[in-house]
């Protein structure tokens, strides 16, 4: 980019105007190098963080860490456009939420009361082919939703279900009866 | 585990890289601040030679520790101090003593405002 516009101010612009008296550099802005720089740097990090935190953060993301990798993505973003804030005010709060990702899911791991406060519990939606109204009115999830994700897998009639659980990631993980 | 250790090494290298934010902040804002108090004394007096000495010994200063200060402070308020230490020397140069005090007085109350916002205060947090 910074070549295409030395070579578009040189050789298209210059000849017809007065801008050959005027530094190069002054015109396209340095900030588009440090633009580029930053963006490297922070996207190195990035990886970094999400390689520290581990491959459960990539595959069985839990609430609390979506939000989290949300959270990263969005303070990335903004050193990144804005060449006037130092990198490291962008960076500090990414590695801080990194190191409580990581301290809380060790907590989560020894400590089974404090996962149930942070994940929640898995809760049984359909039981003997049997739809739990009162927990699905918990959840929020309408029959339609329900319906959908049954039929994603492959199930078409609610009575092919023997058990049904809403897991804390938000998956439906499905018991079938013997007959399906 | 290991990963348990990374995390606190993290959580330590931050803590005292914001511990290293408040000493150069608060150093640069003491040092600066005091050398504007000598400098709006000399204007005071009418001394203009020994106060445009005095600000552009200041202004080379503030060079050396633009670049320390950059890395924890937005680059717009380092650069707005950078312009007023170049407009004081320029305006106790042609003897404008209103202005230069007015220059001084700016100048110290973006410092003090600056180091203010780092120390954490609940007012700051909120």
């Amino acid at each position: 980019m910074h070549i295409f516009c030395i070579f578009f101010l040189k050789f298209v612009i210059q000849p017809s105007t007065n801008i050959q008296k005027i530094p190069v550099h002054t015109i396209i802005g340095d900030k588009m190098l440090i633009t580029i720089i930053r963006t490297v740097l922070l996207y190195l990090f990035i990886i970094l963080s999400v390689r520290i935190m581990g491959k459960r953060q990539l595959s069985d993301m839990q609430t609390s860490e979506l939000v989290i990798t949300l959270v990263i993505s969005d303070i990335a973003a903004i050193p990144m456009q804005n060449t006037e804030q130092p990198l490291l005010s962008g960076m500090i709060p990414i590695l801080i939420l990194v190191s409580l990702e990581i301290i809380i899911s060790v907590i989560m791991l020894k400590n089974r009361k404090f996962r149930k406060i942070i994940c929640g519990n898995p809760v049984v939606i359909i039981n003997n082919g049997k739809i739990l109204k009162d927990a699905l009115r918990k959840l929020r999830i309408s029959y339609e939703d329900l319906y959908s994700l049954l039929r994603q897998q492959e199930i078409f009639d609610i009575k092919d279900v023997r058990f049904a659980i809403v897991e804390t990631n938000g998956s439906i993980s499905i018991q079938k009866t013997e007959e399906a | 585990m290991k990963r348990l250790t990374i995390a606190l090494i993290i959580v330590l290298l931050t803590f005292s890289l914001s511990l290293c934010e408040y000493i150069t902040m608060t150093k640069n804002e003491h040092k600066f601040v005091n050398m504007l108090k000598i400098c709006e004394k000399y204007i005071s007096n009418e001394e203009t030679k020994k106060a445009y000495e005095y600000a552009e010994n200041i202004e080379k200063q503030w060079q050396k520790s633009k670049k320390n200060l950059n890395i924890f402070i937005n680059h717009n308020e380092v650069d707005s101090i950078d312009n007023n230490l170049k407009d004081l020397s320029f305006v106790i140069k042609n003897d404008n003593k209103t202005e230069a005090l007015k220059l001084c007085d700016k100048t110290k109350r973006q410092l003090l405002s600056i180091k203010e916002r780092q120390l954490p205060y609940f007012r700051n947090i909120i």
